[in-house]
């Protein structure tokens, strides 16, 4: 597989800051992934995204986009792109499919967006106007809005916000049909779970560097207790014990426990994602 | 080509949507009544200037409540991340302020015809309407770039209707001696006004020149040099 983006030393300052926002970050976007990017409110995470989908410049360092400099992709670079912001942005006062029918005549090639409607359960409400939408309705309508051209790379900021579990399901099953496809996708989320279930790869951000950057798997390994514990019933009442991961297979006190008792659960000690954005930023995420 | 169309066709049916055109065709309807009540020299005096207002200064209060809606609803920044260069968007945004005032100018002018008679010069007055909109909306682009929302560009508006329509005023009552009367041509309203008169009267020649070349050059200097950079600034920050 080849990298979709190459970011080397990234640096970038808004021309009202002082500082740098971004400060010098490097990581790989590697073709037919998904990649998390993930860090609190003000870590850098937009504007690294605003950077890679070209909507911003002035940067220094180096980025390339299948092995040419980001800077010699002009507007040809968004037929082959699509991003969705985390706020949903369609005219209010044009109905849904009027509105994808204006932003599709934009592109050279088109996806079926009547099947994608569908599929994220508007199409009874396609001909409503979208300032009739809920939050949720305008989500999705945006979600189907990124993917109008057939995109080979999808920028998506928080896509799942907003949204009921059961349609935030079909969202994530979507990103994972497209990877299946072979598509790129970038992710922005503060949500573990979808990072959990979506992402192969994740960089974790603050204060504009990259503080951690690993599969999420790896991660839980860095970060999780090799520990496994047990909890069971015996005539003193409810009793939970820990034993080391390493040699579990041969560890009699173990062993014993599971013959001798009624075992209630079992847990590894792995910690989960959010423990882990907690302990790689520093900070509780407050966005 | 397919994809200017395109942005026109939705900036028009936008506008449809938005009501705008709605109450465009309202305004240039009372000026119907206006002309219908009037006798044909009032008719003749009063048609440029109801011309005038509807495609040079009305244009500007539409295409700016325009532009604010569409500024909240973020999509000029969707724009963005589309194949489509901005000075595409910027285009078909001109193009439907000419679709509106083209329409005034149906209304406006159609009713002086079937009401006084045929007293206009039609083709001069389709290239004037032109050169009007295209510099009255480059001065409008202006203040609704720099304005934080659309109160704030009333405001400036106000401004610009006192500064460009004091010397139509001024002419109207004598006040402007006539040694001085060619400084009142620098207001590019009254510059239209003149225009728009010498498609019903004789107009000096000197003054239709001068007023062409200056309605040319405004937009001619504006768009590219400060309307087009600004929009772009406005389109990036959302």
């Amino acid at each position: 597989m080849s990298n979709a983006f190459v970011v080397k030393e990234l640096r970038f300052k808004y021309p009202k800051n002082n500082d740098d926002t971004i400060q010098g970050i490097s990581f790989q976007v590697e073709e037919g992934k998904i990649f998390g990017l993930l860090g609190p409110s003000g870590a850098g995470k937009s504007t690294t995204q605003k950077i890679l989908s070209k909507l911003l410049e002035d940067y220094s360092g180096e980025i390339s986009y299948y092995g040419k400099d980001l800077k010699n992709y002009h507007k040809e670079f968004y037929e082959e792109v699509g991003v969705g912001f985390e706020m949903p942005v369609h005219f209010n006062k044009l109905t849904a499919l009027e509105n994808l029918k204006y932003f599709a005549g934009l592109y050279k090639t088109n996806i079926d967006y009547i099947e994608l409607l569908t599929r994220v359960g508007l199409y009874e409400a396609r001909n409503q106007l979208v300032g009739e939408f809920s939050k949720g309705m305008k989500v999705r309508l945006n979600f189907v809005r990124a993917l109008l051209n057939d995109p080979k790379m999808i920028f998506l900021d928080e896509p799942t916000a907003g949204l009921d579990p059961k349609n935030a399901k079909i969202i994530k099953d979507m990103i994972l049909e497209f990877k299946k496809q072979g598509k790129t996708i970038f992710v922005t989320t503060h949500l573990m779970g979808d990072v959990e279930q979506l992402c192969d790869y994740v960089v974790f951000m603050h204060k504009g560097r990259i503080t951690e950057t690993s599969t999420v798997r790896d991660l839980k390994m860095k970060y999780g207790k090799k520990e496994l514990k047990i909890e069971y019933y015996n005539p003193d009442g409810l009793k939970s014990e820990t034993y080391p991961l390493d040699k579990i297979g041969t560890n009699e006190a173990f062993l014993n426990a599971l013959k001798k008792n009624e075992i209630e659960t079992i847990h590894s000690g792995e910690t989960t994602l959010e423990d882990i954005f907690i302990k790689v930023t520093g900070d509780v995420d407050n966005e | 080509m397919n994809k200017m169309l395109h942005l026109i066709k939705g900036e028009i049916l936008r506008l449809v949507r938005y009501k705008i055109i709605f109450f465009a065709v309202l305004v240039s309807a009372i000026w119907v009544i206006i002309i219908a009540l009037s006798d044909e020299a009032t008719a003749l005096a009063l048609g440029p200037s109801l011309i005038l207002m509807d495609a040079g200064l009305m244009s500007v209060i539409l295409l700016g409540s325009s532009f604010f809606l569409e500024q909240q609803e973020g999509t000029l920044h969707a724009l963005l991340v589309t194949p489509v260069q901005l000075y595409k968007v910027l285009i078909a945004k001109i193009c439907s302020a000419m679709f509106m005032g083209f329409l005034s100018l149906i209304i406006v002018a159609g009713s002086i015809l079937i009401f006084h008679g045929p007293m206009i010069s039609i083709l001069p007055i389709i290239f004037y309407t032109f050169l009007v909109i295209l510099t009255h909306t480059a001065i409008g682009f202006l203040l609704i770039l720099h304005s934080r929302d659309f109160m704030a560009m009333l405001v400036k508006y106000m401004g610009m209707v006192l500064l460009f329509m004091l010397p139509v005023l001024l002419v109207a009552v004598n006040v402007v001696p006539d040694e001085y009367e060619f400084l009142t041509l620098l207001s590019p309203s009254y510059a239209g006004q003149v225009l728009f008169q010498s498609t019903v009267k004789t107009v000096e020649t000197w003054k239709v020149i001068f007023s062409v070349s200056y309605l040319a050059l405004i937009p001619g200097l504006l768009y590219p040099l400060l309307v087009y950079k600004q929009f772009v600034k406005v389109a990036i920050e959302g």
